[in-house]
């Protein structure tokens, strides 16, 4: 595979930016007052949140495709969505999980944010693991295809199933819950790092997607060039 | 909780949060870096092999 | 029972494939009587477990009864839909059954129905028996609604996932960690309803969970007749 000009520019202007809004988070944020150094934390619990939300939104439009047109494109960009959006579930939940620590004074509990995410994850990883248990790979892209579409329409369904609760936790953005604990107010200079940060991930996700996309075809190309082996070899 | 005079010293907590991201995310990058790793090599394999056999055939 | 949304053919021609389907697997369970008999044995032992593991007294019982319930049923509704395309896959009948010159949509409600008719056989005998047992009364018309509604949601996505795990490796495996996280809002919205209704709300109170139920219901439904077509052209 050649060096792809495009994408190594990607690469290291996305770096520079990581650079820039950790820069950003660390030293030109200031401190909260109320939460103390962990509030800063929420800069980048928000931002990987809204990659896993994004990452899994793209997975559902790509199985759509997939279907669709029965182009192996959408396929491998569906695949690898799901990959980066469980890193970033992954990383929204654990580190939520330590801000609630000395905050809500407890590392988890059956929020419906929490409880929602949770279940986000487990859809998720429950894909990838379909994936790797179909042999046929025909069948395993298809098959991918619609459970990626249940899993997505399944998200918002147990959002609502449990928002009869009450939430503790906090909305930055918009209005928030009047028993959630941990809300502050965003000074100019908060809410631009935030927005960075946002940003910044965004970024990220693209190039993260855009590798792991090449990945996935060279797993392709090199399972055809095996297979080709093993024709000629057995003739 | 917002009766506090003081701030509270809570560092640990946000090192360990970032902790977490870094972890993370050096983590799967590594992951991707290996898998492609292990395919290029497997590449290398399958063309050496297939030289190999269209040599043997030649003689 | 909403209707299938893709009926061009006519009607009559679609609901005898249901019939059809939903017959030969209503005989080939007359006759085996393994589907339901399995599950039955299994909700009680799951009772019997809660029994012991809970504690259940008087007061605990009224708290965790729907609880306990719905997990008896989720759990032995799942033995029944692993085996729902199982005896067709174990003796390669899938294919032909696969190719038969059927509409697709009626393949899946013919199936789903008689999945759904063996769980309802088995809640109405497990529910007597678990009223008799903790002498608690869940017969009131609104409970048995819940009951119909939540496990028929819970039947049209396991039949759907059920038609994918039954192609996996380890497919046993495969069919539960596929459902649950995707059946996890019926269960919620139907453990909520049915608690509501042990504790004798009206049911202006329950109307929220019991809306959720319905909703989850007919956007499933619609989701698995649209994606029940590309499962089967493989």
């Amino acid at each position: 595979m050649q060096p792809n000009q495009h994408l190594r520019i990607l690469t290291i202007s996305s770096m520079l930016m990581l650079v820039l809004s950790i820069y950003m988070v660390f030293v030109y944020a200031p401190l909260e007052i109320v939460m103390g150094a962990v509030q800063r934390v929420f800069y980048y619990h928000v931002a990987s949140g809204w990659i896993g939300a994004l990452a899994f939104l793209i997975t559902l439009i790509c199985s759509i495709l997939y279907l669709a047109t029965r182009n192996l494109k959408w396929d491998h960009v569906a695949l690898s969505s799901v990959e980066i959006g469980v890193v970033f579930t992954s990383m929204n939940i654990v580190s939520g999980s330590v801000w609630a620590r000395p905050i809500w004074n407890t590392w988890w509990t059956w929020d419906p944010r929490l409880t929602t995410a949770t279940i986000m994850w487990l859809l998720y990883a429950a894909y990838l693991m379909l994936r790797q248990s179909l042999e046929n790979p025909q069948r395993r892209r298809t098959f991918a295809a619609v459970y990626g579409i249940v899993a997505f329409v399944s998200v918002p369904l147990t959002f609502a199933a449990i928002r009869i609760w009450r939430t503790i936790h906090p909305v930055i953005i918009g209005s928030s819950d009047p028993s959630a604990e941990g809300n502050f107010e965003m000074t100019p200079p908060m809410r631009n790092a935030f927005f960075f940060s946002l940003f910044t991930f965004t970024f990220l996700y693209v190039t993260l997607l855009w590798h792991r996309i090449r990945l996935e075809q060279l797993t392709v190309q090199v399972a055809a060039m095996q297979s080709r082996l093993l024709n000629k070899l057995s003739t | 909780m917002f009766l506090q005079e003081s701030t509270p010293d809570t560092t640990i907590y946000m090192i360990m949060g970032y902790a977490v991201f870094s972890i993370l995310s050096a983590g799967y990058a590594i992951s991707l870096l290996a898998r492609r790793r292990k395919l290029l090599k497997k590449t290398e394999t399958i063309t050496r092999m297939q030289s190999e056999d269209t040599n043997s055939s030649i003689h | 029972m909403p209707k299938p949304a893709n009926s061009q053919r006519p009607q009559a021609s679609f609901w005898r494939t249901v019939q059809a389907i939903m017959w030969k697997d209503l005989t080939s369970e007359l006759r085996h009587k393994e589907i339901v008999s399995a599950m039955f044995i299994f909700s009680l032992l799951v009772v019997l477990i809660f029994n012991f593991s809970l504690e259940l007294d008087r007061a605990t019982r009224d708290n965790v009864a729907a609880g306990v319930l719905w997990v008896t049923f989720v759990f032995a509704a799942t033995l029944g839909l692993n085996r729902t395309f199982a005896a067709e896959k174990d003796r390669d009948l899938l294919d032909g059954l696969l190719l038969a010159p059927i509409d697709r949509s009626a393949l899946f409600v013919g199936k789903m129905l008689s999945t759904f008719i063996f769980i309802i056989i088995v809640e109405s005998i497990v529910v007597p028996l678990f009223s008799l047992l903790y002498n608690m009364s869940l017969f009131t018309p609104l409970l048995l609604v819940v009951l119909v509604l939540g496990t028929l949601g819970y039947t049209v996505v396991g039949t759907l996932l059920a038609a994918i795990a039954i192609h996996t490796r380890a497919r046993e495996i495969m069919l539960p960690i596929l459902l649950f996280p995707v059946a996890v809002p019926v269960i919620i919205a139907s453990v909520q309803a049915s608690a509501g209704i042990l504790e004798g709300n009206a049911l202006g109170n329950i109307s929220g969970p019991l809306n959720l139920v319905v909703v989850y219901d007919i956007i499933l439904f619609a989701i698995a007749i649209m994606t029940f077509d590309y499962l089967i052209e493989e």
